[in-house]
C-alpha cells in the first residue's frame, strides 16, 4: 500500500470515527439558523461569541475560550455546534498572507 | 471525466470537481465576503471537523483561526503543536504552528475529496475574531470563480491524482 493510499484510509477512518457524514446535516441546520436570525440575535447578544446547535442558542459569552469550555461541558456534539462573533461594529478584514 | 482547460500547469488526465460556496456578510452593512464550506482533518489528533473559510485568493497559505480551532482540538493539544513560525499579514506577523492536515470540500453522496496540505495554525492569542481562511496553496489546483453580483462563489478543482473517500 503506498504512503498516499493510507493517508486516504487514514482520512476515511477519521470521517467515520468523527461521524463526519452525520454532521453535516446538523452543522447546516445550526449554522442556517444563525445565518437567517442574524438580526434577532445581534440584538438579543450584541457583541458576543454565540454557539448553536441545531435552532436553538446554546450559549453565549464575550470570550470565546469559555464559551469554546461551555459548549464541551454541554455534552452536545462540537461537530454540530456553529459558532460565531455577533457583532455591529465595523470590522473590516484584511487577512492576506505570505510566509 | 471532463477535459482541462488548455494550461501549462495542468495534466491532461486531471479529474475535475466542482465545488460550491457562498457569501456571507461579516457585520451589518459591510461588504459580503465569499467562503467555502470545508472538513479539516488533522491527522495527528485524529479529528475532522467542518470550517466555513474565506476564500482569500492574497494569501500564500491555508490558516487556521482560534474561533475554528478551538473546537477542533483542545486546548491542552495546542501545546504538542510544532514547527512554530511568524508569517507575514497585513497588519503585523502572526504565531503559526504548522500542522500536515487535509482540507476536504464535500461531494454528493457523502464523499469527500480530500487535499493534503500543510495546515497554519494561529496561535491562540491571536485574535478570535480573524477568520480562517482558504489559501492559494489550495486554490492554486482550480479555477475560482466568485461572483459578488449574484452571491455565486465556484471552485473547480482539477486534480491529477485525487484523494476520494
Amino acid at each position: 500500500m503506498s504512503n498516499m493510499d493510507m493517508f486516504t484510509q487514514q482520512l476515511k477512518t477519521i470521517a467515520e470515527q468523527s461521524k463526519l457524514a452525520e454532521s453535516v446535516a446538523v452543522f447546516e441546520q445550526s449554522r442556517l439558523y444563525i445565518d437567517s436570525n442574524r438580526d434577532k440575535l445581534l440584538k438579543q447578544y450584541p457583541n458576543r461569541w454565540i454557539a448553536v446547535h441545531k435552532e436553538k442558542v446554546l450559549a453565549t459569552d464575550k470570550d470565546l475560550q469559555t464559551l469554546v469550555g461551555i459548549i464541551r461541558k454541554s455534552g452536545v456534539r462540537l461537530e454540530y455546534v456553529a459558532v460565531e462573533l455577533l457583532t455591529n461594529e465595523k470590522t473590516p478584514v484584511l487577512l492576506s498572507v505570505v510566509l | 471525466m471532463k477535459k482541462p482547460p488548455s494550461s501549462s500547469r495542468l495534466f491532461s488526465d486531471s479529474q475535475k470537481f466542482e465545488i460550491h460556496g457562498f457569501y456571507r456578510q461579516g457585520y451589518p452593512g459591510g461588504p459580503w465576503r465569499p467562503f467555502v464550506r470545508v472538513a479539516v482533518a488533522l491527522p495527528r489528533f485524529s479529528v475532522v471537523r467542518q470550517v466555513d473559510m474565506l476564500v482569500d485568493s492574497g494569501a500564500d497559505i491555508t490558516a487556521l483561526q482560534p474561533r475554528d480551532s478551538l473546537l477542533l482540538l483542545e486546548e491542552a493539544q495546542f501545546s504538542q503543536l510544532r514547527e512554530r513560525h511568524k508569517v507575514q499579514g497585513i497588519g503585523g506577523f502572526t504565531n503559526f504552528f504548522q500542522e500536515d492536515a487535509a482540507i476536504g470540500f464535500l461531494l454528493a453522496g457523502d464523499r469527500i475529496c480530500w487535499i493534503p496540505v500543510v495546515m497554519n495554525i494561529a496561535e491562540l492569542k491571536a485574535p478570535s475574531g480573524i477568520l480562517s481562511g482558504l489559501g492559494n496553496d489550495v486554490m492554486q489546483y482550480g479555477i475560482t470563480h466568485l461572483d459578488a453580483i449574484n452571491g455565486t462563489v465556484k471552485i473547480e478543482l482539477w486534480l491529477p491524482h485525487p484523494l476520494v473517500t
